[in-house]
């Protein structure tokens, strides 16, 4: 598709972009974790972009150094993305701002400000996020991390500007829930694989052109219509611990042995934003949106299962999507997502009754056969369930 | 009067000598929070027939066990504090009858609210203890290992096993083991594992409850408003631990437990003010970090705990004023300061090897957190001095309080040791050791271990261990 080719070459573009932006006076505000408001650091005039790459051993080898090996990959490798110093991105950070969601996240912040020397803003994020006093405490740190970003650009967020960066993030969102819905129909013109890649290409595209080429995408799916032979490969829905960019080791294995991914929960997928609405146009809306969001395995839920979004969300993606199967994916020591594969699993069977694998991995490629045998049976088993039933149809 | 006392062994066990009988016995009795007593002579009963009898790992001879009793007596009062922890199962069982719930607690936490609720707050590592005091009757050092690595396996299974050993005890709750009532830790910035082990109790068939007081990361002081949230969740969990127990808890009570804990923790610092004010300190290693974790933890009761540290505080004070040293350290001991999180080397073997502890940054740093304000709302108050708890705060801000100790315990090395499992330690590891190397210039190492709570196969730490004190006292 000629607007897919279009985004990856804005994307090969814009470390330059940044580069001349920077040296017309603007700034640039790199952030890791999806609960960082990108309405905010918009709104303030900063050019946003998500931080964080995976799948590079050299880089996690790297930041070995300075974080332990019982942290998790993505970790390291992100402290080896600056201690590498050739990422653009963070090259052309002139500010990092790290949400205090996953504690291991939060040490990042502390790792990198203390040996790289970036100026450095935290958002608490309350892990008792359903709870009233969760929510005006999340008020609060909204209000102050705007005063600390304020502080370091010496910018000031005005109501008028919020309100229509909130906007805009509204019809990103919006276009993007069209494409996921659009790329698991039986004959789509575009694949899960694309959709993901563009919703990482909005990690650093400038959001204006980002929406317009968004709205483009959808035209010319429109436009092609349906194909005429439907993908009927078993409907696979990918859960679990991030996968960053760069990390495609799970996704190749799929796609390589006959899968077809049709939905995720990733926080660099579709979580990223899907249930994100802000219903007032205030600091404290915004708030609440992002609190209300459809939450991360790293905060814990005590309620019930049957009343933690994170679970009903994933039967209801599963449902509409027509998932066959669920590969949970866990990154070694993401213990957010690793301590709940079990519970998980078990949810998952007891509502859908879906084959479920979960993959425990690194970014090293020494398990790649070994994924490849359960990654292989596991397509095997669906397609043995597709049998029975419809045997059992007849 | 000899100021040491071998113990006697006898079939690999360790008997307290009978010549301190008569010292014991005049310490007087032991108070406790339900208003009893225990009298010396049967303090002296269960420490000398009834837990050699039951607990034959606890007193064992065998040098790998780091929970073992020291070789020779050093302080009279220290029976007592080691009964206090023997004696749990039993103090706890009674507590329980009385209608006083075991809650577990996280371990970096102070306990006021707990006691002031008047329940029997218990974290993971006395919990897993407690867990083989109740599995393990008995048994010997290994049999009981093994005791605990079935439950321990049994958690990895139904968890992860990428869990820490907290999860033993979780499984130990799971199974009924420890007949727990409530999960109320809080989620601290120290550990995460216990966030998520209390999370996966959410398909805990036995369907126990849960709570979690939220403990913001990223805490500085302006932030009026992380008091206020903290303050938030202790008036949840005192709530939910009225409703466990059927009582109201007073501000007054829970008041009157700040001003109690207030003194313990003044206490526990009076005793290491006069350890670092001798040349040599006056007992180990062990008995030394078993004085901070009763200052801290009180082990499930605050007014033994008071009684034994203010005897302990006047034995100390006169072995310094008499220029008495620890029976088994060395007449010039490495002074080795320990950082990390549940990092427990076998202190015995650090004393043998020539070294000594001086301080720690985990219980220690509880101990050291500013007295809580004792007027006034009490769940302000406790909020705002629960933040400022060293170990908790910001890693630059904590790692400079640890050069602070360094200095104050003229430490001649960091070990800085993290378990198999703790993403939080082992992220700030490197970054502690290094301001700790830049501000006040003595060596500092990184442990990485799997052996927390393991009797045995436990050489590789050693070996390190012995390896830096060698080193110290060749520089």
């Amino acid at each position: 598709m000629k607007t897919l080719e279009r985004i990856r070459q804005a994307v090969e573009r814009r470390p330059s972009e940044l580069i001349e932006a920077r040296a017309r006076g603007e700034k640039v505000l790199g952030y890791f974790c999806c609960y960082i408001p990108e309405e905010i650091i918009d709104a303030l005039g900063l050019i946003p972009v998500r931080l964080g790459r995976g799948g590079d051993e050299t880089l996690v080898d790297l930041g070995a150094r300075y974080v332990s090996t019982n942290n998790c990959v993505f970790i390291r490798e992100s402290v080896g993305l600056f201690a590498d110093g050739k990422d653009p991105y963070v090259q052309n950070s002139d500010f990092v701002a790290v949400a205090g969601t996953c504690i291991q996240m939060f040490r990042l912040s502390e790792l990198v400000k203390y040996y790289f020397k970036p100026e450095v803003v935290a958002l608490g994020v309350p892990r008792n996020f359903y709870l009233p006093e969760g929510r005006v405490f999340f008020r609060h740190e909204m209000a102050d991390f705007v005063r600390q970003v304020e502080a370091m650009t010496g910018r000031t967020l005005e109501p008028g500007r919020l309100s229509e960066s909130i906007e805009l993030y509204r019809q990103i969102r919006e276009a993007i829930l069209e494409l996921y819905a659009r790329q698991s129909r039986d004959a789509s013109p575009i694949s899960w694989r694309d959709i993901f890649d563009v919703v990482q290409a909005g990690f650093y595209l400038d959001r204006r052109q980002y929406l317009s080429l968004l709205k483009d995408l959808l035209t010319e799916v429109e436009s092609v219509g349906e194909t005429a032979k439907p993908n009927n490969r078993p409907r696979i829905f990918v859960s679990g611990s991030i996968l960053a960019p760069g990390d495609t080791k799970i996704i190749d294995l799929i796609e390589q042995l006959g899968g077809r991914i049709v939905v995720d929960d990733l926080c660099t997928g579709l979580r990223f934003h899907k249930e994100l609405m802000v219903h007032d146009h205030s600091l404290d809306g915004l708030a609440d949106a992002y609190l209300d969001r459809i939450p991360c395995a790293s905060l814990p839920c005590l309620l019930p299962l049957d009343e933690d979004k994170r679970f009903t969300t994933m039967v209801q993606l599963a449902k509409e999507h027509r998932a066959e199967g669920m590969i949970y994916h866990t990154l070694r020591f993401c213990d957010p997502f690793t301590f709940k594969a079990n519970a998980t699993m078990k949810y998952m069977q007891e509502k859908l009754g879906v084959p479920f694998l979960e993959i425990h991995t690194e970014y090293s490629p020494s398990d790649v056969e070994a994924l490849r045998t359960r990654v292989e049976s596991f397509i095997d088993v669906i397609y043995m369930q597709r049998e029975e039933k419809e045997a059992a149809a007849c | 009067m000899p100021d040491i006392y071998p113990m006697v062994v006898k079939n690999d066990l360790l008997y307290y000598p009978q010549e301190i009988k008569e010292q014991f016995l005049a310490t007087g009795p032991l108070p406790l929070r339900d208003g009893t007593t225990v009298s010396p002579e049967e303090i002296w009963e269960f420490m000398t027939d009834e837990g050699p009898r039951k607990f034959p790992f606890v007193f064992t001879s065998n040098p790998n066990s780091p929970q073992r009793l020291p070789y020779y007596v050093d302080l009279i009062s220290g029976l007592k504090l080691n009964y206090l922890v023997i004696s749990r199962r039993f103090r706890v069982e009674k507590l329980r009858q009385q209608g006083k719930p075991l809650i577990y607690v996280q371990g970096g936490q102070t306990l006021e609210p707990y006691y002031a609720a008047d329940v029997v707050p218990l974290r993971p590592g006395d919990m897993t203890t407690l867990a083989c005091y109740y599995v393990a009757e008995g048994l010997n050092l290994r049999n009981k290992d093994w005791k605990k690595a079935d439950i321990h396996e049994e958690g990895n299974r139904v968890v992860a096993y990428e869990t820490c050993r907290q999860v033993t005890c979780h499984t130990a709750i799971r199974n009924g083991v420890v007949p727990v009532s409530l999960l109320a830790p809080y989620t601290r910035t120290r550990c995460s594992d216990v966030t998520f082990l209390v999370e996966s109790h959410r398909s805990n068939p036995l369907k126990t409850e849960s709570l979690l007081v939220d403990y913001p990361p990223n805490y500085e002081r302006h932030k009026s408003w992380a008091v206020d949230y903290v303050a938030a969740g202790i008036r949840r969990l005192i709530a939910k631990l009225d409703e466990v127990t059927g009582r109201t808890t007073t501000d007054e009570e829970f008041r009157a437990q700040i001003r109690a804990h207030n003194r313990i923790r003044g206490l526990t610092r009076e005793i290491v003010e006069l350890f670092r004010s001798a040349a040599v300190p006056p007992t180990g290693s062990a008995m030394f970090y078993g004085i901070l974790a009763m200052g801290k933890d009180c082990d499930a009761d605050p007014v033994a705990a008071e009684h034994v540290l203010a005897q302990m505080r006047d034995e100390v004070r006169e072995r310094v004023a008499r220029s008495q040293s620890g029976a088994e350290l060395a007449a010039r001991p490495v002074r080795v300061f320990k950082c990390g999180s549940c990092f427990d080397p076998n202190l015995h073997k650090l004393d043998s090897a020539g070294g000594v502890l001086v301080g720690a940054d985990d219980r220690w740093s509880y101990v050291w957190m500013p007295d809580v304000h004792e007027e006034g709302d009490p769940y302000g108050n406790y909020a705002r001095g629960t933040l400022l708890e060293p170990y908790d705060l910001p890693t630059e801000e904590r790692a400079r309080w640890v050069v602070d100790q360094v200095k104050q315990s003229r430490a001649d090395g960091l070990i800085f040791g993290y378990q198999w499992g703790c993403n939080f330690q082992s992220a700030v590891a490197r970054l502690v050791c290094d301001i700790v190397q830049k501000e006040s210039d003595i060596p500092c190492m990184t442990i990485f271990s799997d052996a927390l709570g393991r009797g045995e196969s436990v050489e590789q730490t050693d070996n390190r261990i012995e390896a830096f004190v060698e080193m110290l006292s060749c520089a």
